[in-house]
C-alpha cells in the first residue's frame, strides 16, 4: 500500500461508518444501492466489497438493521435501515465532526 | 454452469480461501453478503454478459482487501471494549471504597449510638441523684448562685 493509499484508508476509517448512517438517515437502501452510493461518493469504486464487513459490524452493534422486501423485478432485496441507536450515534458524530473539522482546518490553514 | 457463473464461483472461492482466517460465522456472513450483492447486481445489469459480470466483480474489489477490511472490522469492536474496560479495572477498587466508606459510617453510627447511650445513662443517673431535671447546664448556675451569696455572707 502506498503512503497515499494508507492515508486515504486512515482518513476513511473513522468516518465511513457515519456516511453509511447518514445515507440510511435519508432513506432505507438495499446492499447494492448503499454500497454503490458510498463508493461513488467517496471515490472507492473498486472496493465496494470492503464495505460489507463494515455493514456487518454496524448490524452487530445495533446501529443498523435489515429487512427483506420483495422487488418488482428480480430477487427480493435486503434493505438496510437506521435504528434509534444509529440515529443517536449519527447526531453525536455530526457535532463531533464539526468541532474536529474546524480544529484541523484552523491548524492547517484550510478554513473556507 | 455458464462461463459467467464460473467467474462468480471462482471469485467467491478466492474470497473463501482468503477468509479462512476469519471466524466461521464472519466468513459465512461475508460470503453470503457478497453472493447476494452479485446476484442482485447481475439481475439489475440486464443482459448479464461476461463483461458486465467482470465489472461487478472488479467493483467489489480484490478478495484479499475485502478480507483485510473484515479483519479491521473485527478489530474495531475490540477497540471499543477497552474504552469500556478502563471503568472495569477501575471498578474493582471503586466497590472497595464504598465498602470502606460504609464501614466508616457504620463505625461512626455505632460510636454515636454508644455515646448516646452513655450520655442518656449519665443523664438518667444525674437526674436520679438530683431528683430533678439535672443536666450539665444546671450545675454551673449552682456555683454562680453559690458565689453570689458569698459577698452577702462575707460582710
Amino acid at each position: 500500500m502506498t503512503d497515499e493509499a494508507a492515508l486515504t484508508t486512515a482518513l476513511r476509517r473513522g468516518t465511513i461508518e457515519y456516511c453509511v448512517l447518514a445515507l440510511l438517515d435519508k432513506r432505507e437502501l438495499y446492499g447494492v444501492e448503499l454500497v454503490q452510493q458510498l463508493s461513488t461518493g467517496l471515490g472507492m469504486t473498486t472496493s465496494e466489497g470492503t464495505m460489507y464487513p463494515l455493514l456487518s459490524r454496524l448490524r452487530r452493534n445495533g446501529r443498523i438493521a435489515t429487512t427483506w422486501r420483495e422487488a418488482p423485478a428480480g430477487p427480493p432485496r435486503r434493505y438496510y435501515t437506521l435504528t434509534a441507536d444509529g440515529e443517536a450515534a449519527l447526531t453525536h458524530f455530526r457535532t463531533e465532526w464539526v468541532t474536529f473539522r474546524s480544529g484541523v482546518d484552523r491548524i492547517l490553514g484550510t478554513e473556507s | 454452469m455458464t462461463q459467467t457463473d464460473e467467474l462468480v464461483a471462482a471469485y467467491l472461492a478466492r474470497v473463501e480461501r482468503a477468509a479462512s482466517r476469519l471466524p466461521a460465522g464472519r466468513r459465512e456472513e461475508l460470503l453470503g453478503d457478497l453472493r447476494e450483492h452479485i446476484e442482485i447486481a447481475r439481475a439489475e445489469s440486464g443482459a448479464g454478459t461476461e463483461a458486465e459480470v467482470r465489472t461487478i466483480l472488479d467493483r467489489l474489489g480484490d478478495p484479499e482487501s475485502i478480507v483485510a477490511a473484515a479483519d479491521t472490522q473485527t478489530d474495531l469492536p475490540r477497540v471499543t471494549p477497552p474504552a469500556v474496560f478502563p471503568p472495569g479495572p477501575a471498578a474493582p477498587p471503586a466497590p472497595l471504597r464504598p465498602a470502606s466508606r460504609t464501614a466508616l459510617w457504620i463505625g461512626l453510627g455505632v460510636l454515636a449510638v454508644v455515646m448516646m447511650i452513655l450520655f442518656c445513662g449519665s443523664a438518667l443517673f444525674m437526674a436520679r441523684d438530683d431528683g430533678g431535671p439535672a443536666e450539665r447546664p444546671v450545675p454551673p448556675p449552682q456555683p454562680t448562685q453559690a458565689e453570689e451569696p458569698r459577698p452577702s455572707v462575707g460582710p
